[in-house]
């Protein structure tokens, strides 16, 4: 009995643990897109509860495991919403130098999402875009990274994006890419070019921004 | 030729050239875009520090959602690299993704002679010779940087 106390204490210590971890950030330099590093993940937990609980804690732990099914889920077709207010959540949700306190806690609920996006003013998600990196393109060049958001793969900037009548398309696992490119990288790959992440043509969304 | 150039190779030519990557050069063919003339120095700490290695670099048609050839002009005693110059690293097959480039790549070659891996042979016989006698084959591997990518 108190084994079993003593474990479940452990698994709300995991818990904790889980919800202040980062997202995995999965950019390098020399291997772009390489590393397919996973957070501590899903397959770990169930693991656990199995050996020190039989019953209903189980299920509870596997809910808030599921962190990344959830994120998936916020940019599902039947989730998204016309004034995308859950698209800030998806970038709260990578690290950002400026806001390092918006970062997982995003990740954990679908409550927590909802609190987040609504703090989260119209301007400030525009900045929060700028920042982020397009890519690989960025973290190589190293000594300037633009200021625009850009394609990475046909390294085209926004505006270039937009005249050409291309759209800003966003992958489930929030990397944005013009849509030709991928569409075609798609065509090619079944993988995020960013991230590796297997991807349909079903899990793209277009972006406004 | 030129006119036919993708958007995206002269844009990777024009920054491969305003913003180098330290320890490597890429230079464009002067009769064919898409082939280029590569150095890459061997990384300090490696049996290929003080060296420069040739290289040849060739993106293909569908370039980039297929990946560059890449290829070692000079002789290299790497596990992962074959007597012909070519070249075992993921990135240049399935791991490939538009989203790298030809600075990622050349950073990506550049890494793998810091870190041999001998149980991902292409060059069986140097494989062998790493894992069985490791410093002798880094011997070897420093002998050979300075027979052939030393210029006196």
């Amino acid at each position: 009995m108190s084994l079993r106390r003593r474990s479940l204490r452990l698994l709300s210590g995991l818990r904790e643990e889980r919800r202040r971890m980062p997202r995995p950030r999965t950019r390098g330099v020399a291997r772009g897109v390489g590393s397919q590093q996973e957070p501590i993940n899903v397959e770990d937990a169930p693991a656990i509860v199995d050996l020190t609980s039989d019953h209903h804690d189980a299920d509870d732990d596997v809910v808030v495991c599921h962190v990344d099914d959830e994120v998936v889920d916020l940019t599902r077709p039947h989730h998204a919403q016309p004034n995308n207010s859950m698209l800030p959540v998806y970038l709260n949700g990578r690290q950002h130098p400026e806001q390092p306190h918006l970062d997982t806690e995003v990740l954990v609920s679908d409550d927590e999402v909802t609190i987040e996006s609504e703090r989260l003013p119209g301007p400030r998600l525009l900045d929060l875009f700028r920042d982020e990196a397009p890519g690989p393109s960025t973290s190589a060049t190293g000594s300037s990274p633009p200021k625009t958001i850009s394609c990475p793969v046909c390294l085209d900037e926004e505006k270039q994006i937009r005249v050409t009548g291309r759209r800003l398309m966003s992958t489930v696992c929030g990397h944005v890419f013009c849509e030709t490119c991928l569409k075609e990288a798609l065509q090619t790959q079944k993988k995020c070019p960013n991230c590796r992440k297997k991807l349909t043509v079903r899990q793209i969304h277009p972006i406004f921004i | 030729m030129m006119a036919s150039l993708p958007r995206r190779i002269i844009k990777e030519t024009q920054r491969l050239s305003h913003e180098p990557v330290p320890g490597i050069i890429a230079v464009p063919d002067e009769q064919n875009a898409r082939y280029f003339h590569v150095d890459v120095t061997g990384p300090s700490e490696s049996p290929f520090e003080g060296g420069t290695f040739k290289l040849e670099l060739f993106l293909p048609e569908d370039y980039p959602m297929a990946p560059p050839k890449v290829r070692f002009m000079t002789k290299i005693y790497h596990p992962n690299i074959d007597k012909l110059g070519r070249i075992c690293l993921d990135i240049l097959k399935d791991k490939w993704s538009p989203a790298l480039q030809i600075r990622t790549v050349l950073l990506s070659i550049q890494a793998l002679l810091s870190a041999p891996n001998p149980d991902d042979p292409l060059a069986n016989d140097v494989a062998e010779q790493w894992k069985v006698n490791e410093s002798h084959a880094i011997e070897t591997a420093k002998a050979w940087t300075r027979l052939y990518a030393m210029k006196s």
